[in-house]
């Protein structure tokens, strides 16, 4: 068992990797010039070429790869030469790259040419200070030094003649001078939990994902609550009743509600319970991002939808499970010995009837979460699944990523769980 | 233990009057889509109290079907159409499910063929067995476990109290057939209805399982319903016998008297078909009975038997026999019954017999085509600890085949035997180049054969082909006999493309099929002719060698006798070589010009048929011949058991790996110390015969023969 | 596509015909699977006479907006004021019957997009299928790490991802059909073909010496080909849901040719002023689907019974 669940682990670690690096190939080869998406068609090629620059996507894909995997401060500082940390701004709350040049936190920034450092203070804010810095020459007999800049980047300054770049502002765009040469963006990596900004907001990407993910969660968690047991039960009547007409009810209705695609499934119930019935609004407004836990009938729509594209599915797996274990040898073996029947179906039929539902039910898990991606999209509830939705045709790298790999992270270990369910219930695993 | 006691006599007391179970003219139809199938109909006899009645017959007779009448399990679409299922004096038939329900597990109980199936994967055996008691008799948890235990122990289980906190695939094959019997007697049942309870066990196995049958009949004095198809088990645990013809009971009576002078045609040639342990090829012949059992749907209106029959007359043909009652006590539906004299029956014209060339006088002179010289085929296993996982444990190894020596003569048959797991098929799946060989030599003409079909030439590979177990799925569903046989005559290019077809079809007759079989589906053929195609496939690139993998075991008997004479016939025109595996330890002699004795990957002893089959042999072999199942009840058979189970191929015991179970270890100094510690040597007898076995040759001469006639009364 | 089968091959012998009609046969003796064929049949049907005839031209706005059902448009208008019949009618084309090549030709294959893309799946599934279960080893352990993967993303958002990475186009949804379809194919695949891997007749090709190739393609395909019909014909249903759900989040079939997804998305938009509008295509979608559903359901059934 212990080797069972070593080769899950090891084979959900690999699963990420391949899934990640699929998203990474699309997103690259899709996004196009993601620099026109952010700055208008209206923008000049000199402007997204400096925008580009500053974003690193100058750099091949394999480096922008691992810098979004392992982050590049390991590779950065090689080119700072002082280690380099991240530390809170207390102020606005958000993460800040400083090198560690000999215990005090530095940055650096130019002006006219000239360097000037930057030195952090205990309560957070910067002293500026002209102490003369140590520039490298290069092949061609350039100076230049690399350092850390005030927006997170390592950088590359050349001595003498600052680049003019274009600058993002809140008010617009703005061509500066004393620009750096090179960037590197810096960013912990993935595997460090820092999935990075967004490209459309400019905001780190968890800050907007955590509410969206515990969201997507209640939508799906109060779905699956209502789902799993009557899918369960309503399968297993269906299988001990082989043939008979509650069968052939269930079966059909199953069969209906799973092959009805979510949007359509959606749409007749806002016409039944919005429109017609009028009992709960047809068009649902999320004005905040917590709009759930202020009205909970919101959720009535979004969570029906749901439930039933995923009731029929389950249930119809659950009976043709129970059909099968209903006609093997064992069962046969459990009516001769006399067994009554509620006892043939509670204590040797269920469990093993059980057994394949939960695998293929965890192993389904990403297929459920399409249905609600769909859904969130219908409804415009805020969650992961709009999220995911509206950063993709956005072509928003990490935003997708980040997002897709918490949906992966979700359907690897409801895959784990479903591996561990499966083991409790099958004792020839168990005991292997 | 008062309670269960108790139990007991209630039981008892019950039935003495009459039979326990009394069938009058059953039958049993099944509804389809249109109309429906009868499948079993004029069914009659009765089971006494601490009675064996066996019900004997080929697939397809309708013997479990009758099992499942008593039971009425018939499925949704079965039921019971005429007569009386009579159980202690009350009628089942028309009971409700609830009455039935009740007295199922309680009063009758039923053990099946496979017990991995039987027994619920889920569940503790000690659950499973439990709830017979508890449910029944309305018993505590603890009292049940402490029967079952007791039961277990009855069964000869060891180590019962641990068996009920088991799982079902954590014991042997055999220790799930005793858990299933146990359970069965739990309630001490009138009724215990058996459907081929050993057919799914190895022979040693089987044995001893029949023994414990034959014991509990004794000590329960409970009426047994045994079904077989094996006419062996029938004479080893059956007082009174009934045989069963596509749906009908054709002949009853005492077993003694059925197997002495069987009167019916069909039990008649039933017997024809079965080689007696120690017939060989040259001295006797098989016969197989012409033709195939009749789906229900197409029987004949008169006689059902009668299209086979070899003295059949209008009036079979018009009138449905009754069973009549014969003076010896048999009865027997037939005609004509009494005026049949089996020894007068010559073989019909239309049966076409292998011609074989006189087994004698060229013995040895024979050049070896194949020679073997300490093959060995290790299989790695991955352990399933963490260390094994990361490749850190020690490298471990399935045994399967351990120092392999022996030769094949040109036009001669080898024939192995041995229990499952023995490495026999593994052997021959490394000679051919399915595996490739571990270590050791393998020459054919000279060539050599110890790596895998990759490392072979088209030559090579044509001149070496198999016949396989399966009839089932020995051909491909997709494509006609005639494209399947003629695959290989294009594939090496043996025949030129346009003549393939009448090759085939020459093959096809040779096989006794006609020409149109050519475009037949493999499903649209029966188990016999299926096995005969694989046959012309095999022989298609016409190899030197065919490897023949258990060709008949899957078979009835009556088609079994058909594939071995074609198989001999075969040989006889075109000279080729054989190596034949099977279990049946009477076909192979039958078959075989030389056997070789396999225990757990090791070859335990080799030599001429007739050798191997009389004393001196090895311990092992010894214990397989006094199992195996024989059809005469008039025979005496020494009676040797094994203990404990086949070990393990990836630990196999050291030195002699049978000392472990070896019943005749006693034999030698310190009660066999030398078994455990060094290999045996190979104890040379004469003319290829040799053993691998510390008693000396000696001491393995005074053993007595396995089978002796018993003393008429 | 069964149907299709016997025009096919009535060149080669009349007993292949014959055949080919005992397959189809066996669907008529389920009941489920003859309500589930005519469903599909009444759409191919609708979808054919498009091709020729509709009751006004799809994308032409003749009529007053967001009409409810009346006596000229049988199932109302669209907020363009055209005839949704006409559209419900033309939107089968796409799905079942024409495929538009990418390029400024309009060059239209036969084959709708749905059709196409459970095609491409099958290839791609079944080759690499056939390759994990019968070479084994390392071949199976990495195609199905692979797979693996593809099959814990979210289908949805791979469709997302592929269909924004390239242009929106017929091509790139059967591309990302096959994309996402191939892992479950490979599945099956694979797992009947390490049942029939075990047989005796491959043993037998086999001992012939055959090419791997043959074994897999040859021996072991054509056994597997009915579970894989049906899978096909439930992938085809998932397919069209797919394409539907895509066209209802704005990233589907491109336009001007109508497609029942976005159909539903803009009657949504104006679903307060003629909630009729979302029905017809809703309903299209929906009962196709089902009826695929139905017929592979009913077919599996009689071909299990079939095999007993």
């Amino acid at each position: 068992m212990a080797r069972f669940l070593f080769r899950s682990a090891i084979s959900a670690i690999v699963t990420m990797l391949i899934v990640s690096i699929t998203l990474f190939f699309f997103l690259e080869v899709g996004s196009g010039d993601v620099t026109v998406k952010i700055l208008g068609i209206e923008s000049t090629p000199e402007q997204r070429a400096s925008y580009r620059a500053q974003l690193g996507l100058n750099a091949p894909a394999w480096q922008r790869y691992v810098d979004w995997l392992a982050g590049n401060d390991w590779r950065a500082k090689n080119q700072v030469g002082h280690p380099l940390v991240s530390v809170t701004n207390q102020m606005t709350g958000e993460q800040e790259w400083w090198a560690d040049v000999d215990g005090t936190l530095t940055r650096w920034t130019m002006e006219d040419g000239r360097i000037l450092t930057l030195q952090r203070q205990p309560d957070g804010t910067a002293s500026a200070r002209i102490i003369s810095v140590d520039w490298n020459t290069d092949e061609n007999g350039e100076e230049f030094f690399w350092g850390v800049d005030t927006k997170n980047n390592a950088v590359k300054w050349v001595r003498g003649s600052g680049e003019t770049v274009w600058v993002r502002t809140k008010a617009g765009f703005r061509k500066e001078g004393n620009g750096p040469r090179e960037y590197i963006p810096l960013r912990k990596g993935l595997i460090r939990f820092d999935a990075g900004k967004s490209l459309q907001t400019g905001r780190p990407v968890a800050v907007t994902l955590i509410p969206r993910v515990r969201n997507t969660l209640v939508l799906a968690g109060i779905a699956f609550l209502i789902v799993m047991p009557l899918a369960l039960i309503l399968g297993i009547i269906a299988g001990i009743n082989e043939g008979k007409v509650i069968d052939r009810t269930i079966s059909i209705v199953g069969l209906t509600l799973t092959a009805t695609p979510e949007f359509v499934t959606g749409i007749f119930l806002i016409l039944i319970f919005g429109i017609w019935l009028q009992v709960v609004p047809a068009v649902a407004l999320f004005t905040s991002p917590n709009a759930i836990f202020e009205d909970p009938s919101l959720l009535i729509l979004p969570v029906l939808t749901l439930t039933a594209v995923e009731l029929g599915y389950i249930a119809r797996m659950t009976r043709a499970s129970m059909v099968e274990v209903m006609d093997t040898a064992y069962i046969r073996t459990a009516i001769i010995k006399g067994m009554p029947r509620r006892r043939v179906v509670l204590r040797h039929a269920l469990r093993n009837a059980l057994m394949a539902p939960i695998t293929i039910i965890m192993l389904h898990v990403n297929w459920l979460i399409g249905g609600v991606v769909v859904v969130e999209a219908i409804f415009g509830y805020p969650g992961l699944g709009s999220y995911i939705y509206k950063a993709a045709v956005f072509g928003d790298p990490n935003a997708v990523e980040a997002a897709a790999m918490l949906l992966v992270i979700i359907a690897v270990i409801t895959r784990l769980l479903g591996d561990l369910a499966y083991t409790f219930l099958n004792p020839r695993i168990r005991y292997a | 233990m008062a309670e269960a006691a108790m139990d007991w006599t209630v039981n008892k007391n019950l039935s003495d009057a009459g039979p326990v179970l009394k069938i009058e003219e059953v039958a049993v139809a099944y509804k389809v889509r249109h109309g429906e199938i009868v499948a079993v109909q004029n069914v009659s006899f009765e089971i006494k109290r601490g009675e064996s009645y066996g019900i004997v017959g080929e697939s397809g007779c309708g013997k479990s079907t009758v099992a499942w009448a008593i039971v009425n399990f018939l499925g949704a679409n079965g039921y019971v159409k005429a007569g009386s299922i009579k159980f202690l004096g009350q009628d089942l038939v028309g009971k409700t499910g609830e009455e039935l329900r009740k007295l199922r597990g309680d009063q009758i109980a039923m053990v099946y063929q496979d017990p991995m199936q039987a027994l619920n994967p889920s569940m503790k055996l000690g659950d499973q067995m439990k709830e017979v008691l508890t449910v029944h008799r309305g018993m505590s948890d603890a009292d049940a476990a402490k029967r079952c235990i007791e039961m277990l122990d009855r069964v000869y289980m060891p180590d019962a109290a641990n068996v009920m906190k088991r799982y079902p695939h954590q014991i042997s094959g055999g220790q799930q057939q005793r858990v299933v019997i146990a359970m069965a007697l739990l309630n001490n049942p009138a009724l215990l209805i058996m459907d081929e309870p050993t057919t799914a066990l190895d022979v040693t196995v089987e044995a001893a399982v029949l023994d414990l049958i034959a014991e509990l009949r004794r000590d329960f004095d409970t009426a047994i319903m045994y079904i077989t198809h094996n006419l062996g088990v029938v004479a080893r645990v059956c007082n009174r016998v009934g045989v069963m013809y596509a749906g009908e009971m054709v002949e009853r009576g005492t077993v003694e008297q059925i197997f002495k002078k069987p009167q019916h045609p069909y039990t008649q040639g039933l017997m024809r078909c079965v080689p007696k342990l120690g017939a060989d090829k040259a001295s006797s012949m098989l016969y197989p009975i012409i033709g195939r059992v009749p789906p229900p749907r197409n029987r004949p209106i008169g006689c059902i038997f009668n299209p086979r029959c070899d003295y059949t007359q209008d009036r079979c043909i018009e009138e449905r026999p009754q069973l009549r009652d014969m003076p010896n006590g048999v009865s027997v539906r037939c005609h004509f019954a009494g005026e049949i004299d089996p020894a007068q029956w010559t073989p019909p014209e239309e049966l076409k017999l292998p011609s074989i060339s006189g087994g004698d006088g060229d013995n040895g002179e024979a050049e070896p085509i194949l020679t073997v010289n300490g093959l060995k085929k290790y299989y790695p296993v991955q352990g399933s600890s963490l260390k094994d996982l990361l490749g850190r444990g020690p490298k471990r190894y399935v045994k399967a085949v351990e120092d392999a020596t022996f030769s094949v003569k040109k036009g001669k048959t080898l024939g192995i035997v041995g229990e499952s797991g023995c490495g026999k098929s593994t052997l021959i799946k490394t000679l051919i180049g399915l595996e490739e060989s571990t270590a050791g030599e393998a020459q054919f003409l000279g060539f050599d054969i110890t790596g895998d079909l990759s490392t072979r030439n088209k030559q090579l590979i044509q001149e070496l082909q198999m016949v396989f177990q399966n009839p089932d799925s020995t051909m491909n569903p997709s494509y006609s006999v005639g494209q399947q046989i003629g695959r290989p005559m294009i594939r090496f290019g043996t025949v030129p493309k346009n003549q393939v077809r009448d090759e085939v079809i020459k093959l096809l007759q040779a096989m006794r099929l006609g020409e149109n079989y050519y475009d037949r589906l493999p499903r649209q053929l029966s188990g016999g002719e299926k096995q005969r195609v694989g046959i012309a496939r095999a022989l298609a690139s016409s190899p030197n060698v065919v490897l023949c993998d258990e060709p008949v075991s899957a078979l009835d008997v009556s088609v079994q006798a058909a594939i071995l004479n074609l198989l001999l016939d075969v040989q006889a025109e075109s000279g080729t070589t054989m190596i034949f595996i099977a279990h049946d330890l009477s076909v192979v002699r039958f078959f075989s010009d030389d056997v070789a004795v396999m225990y757990l990957g090791q070859i335990m002893e080799i030599g001429p048929a007739d050798a191997i089959y009389a004393p001196p042999y090895h311990p092992y072999t010894e214990a397989l011949l006094s199992a195996v199942p024989i059809p005469d009840p008039t025979i005496q058979q020494k009676h040797i058991r094994l203990e404990g189970n086949v070990p393990s191929a990836i630990s196999p015991p050291s030195g002699c790996r049978f000392h472990t179970r070896c019943p005749r270890r006693h034999l030698l100094p310190n009660n066999g110390k030398i078994c455990e510690e060094e290999l045996p040597p190979w104890r040379e007898i004469g003319d290829g015969h040799r053993i691998f076995c510390h008693i000396p040759l000696e001491t393995l001469r005074t053993f007595d023969p396995i089978i002796t006639q018993k003393e008429e009364d | 596509m069964t149907v299709a089968q016997p025009t096919a091959t009535v060149s080669s012998k009349p007993s292949r015909l014959k055949k080919a009609w005992e397959g189809i046969s066996i669907v008529f003796e389920s009941r489920v699977a003859t309500v589930g064929l005519i469903i599909v049949l009444f759409w191919f049907a609708l979808g054919i006479i498009s091709l020729f005839w509709t009751p006004y031209p799809p994308n032409a706005n003749l009529f007053e907006q967001n009409l409810p059902p009346n006596t000229t448009n049988w199932l109302g208008t669209d907020h363009l004021g055209r005839d949704i019949t006409s559209r419900l009618m033309t939107g089968t084309q796409v799905v079942l019957l024409k495929t538009r090549l990418p390029g400024d030709l309009g060059i239209v294959i036969p084959g709708g997009v749905a059709l196409w893309g459970v095609f491409g799946a099958l290839v791609v599934g079944a080759f690499l299928g056939l390759n994990a279960a019968y070479r084994g080893g390392w071949w199976d352990q990495s195609i199905m790490q692979v797979l693996d993967a593809l099959v814990a993303f979210p289908a949805i958002v791979l469709y997302l991802v592929i269909i924004t990475a390239f242009e929106q186009g017929d091509v790139v949804v059967i591309f990302a059909i096959t994309i996402t379809g191939a892992p479950g194919v490979a599945r099956l695949v694979r797992s009947l073909a390490l049942d029939i891997k075990t047989r005796d007749y491959i043993r037998a090709a086999e001992t012939r010496g055959e090419k791997v190739s043959y074994i897999m393609f040859k021996e072991i395909f054509p056994n597997a080909r009915g579970p894989i019909l049906v899978d096909a014909m439930l992938r085809v249903g998932y397919a069209i849901f797919m394409i539907g759900t895509l066209g209802f989040l704005g990233i589907g079939l491109p336009p001007p040719d109508p497609d029942w997804g976005s159909m539903v998305n803009e009657a949504r938009k104006f679903i307060f002023l003629n909630p009729w509008g979302v029905i017809p295509p809703a309903v299209a979608i929906a009962s196709l689907v089902v009826g695929l559903n139905l017929f592979a359901d009913g077919l599996r059934e009689e071909l299990t019974r079939y095999q007993k």
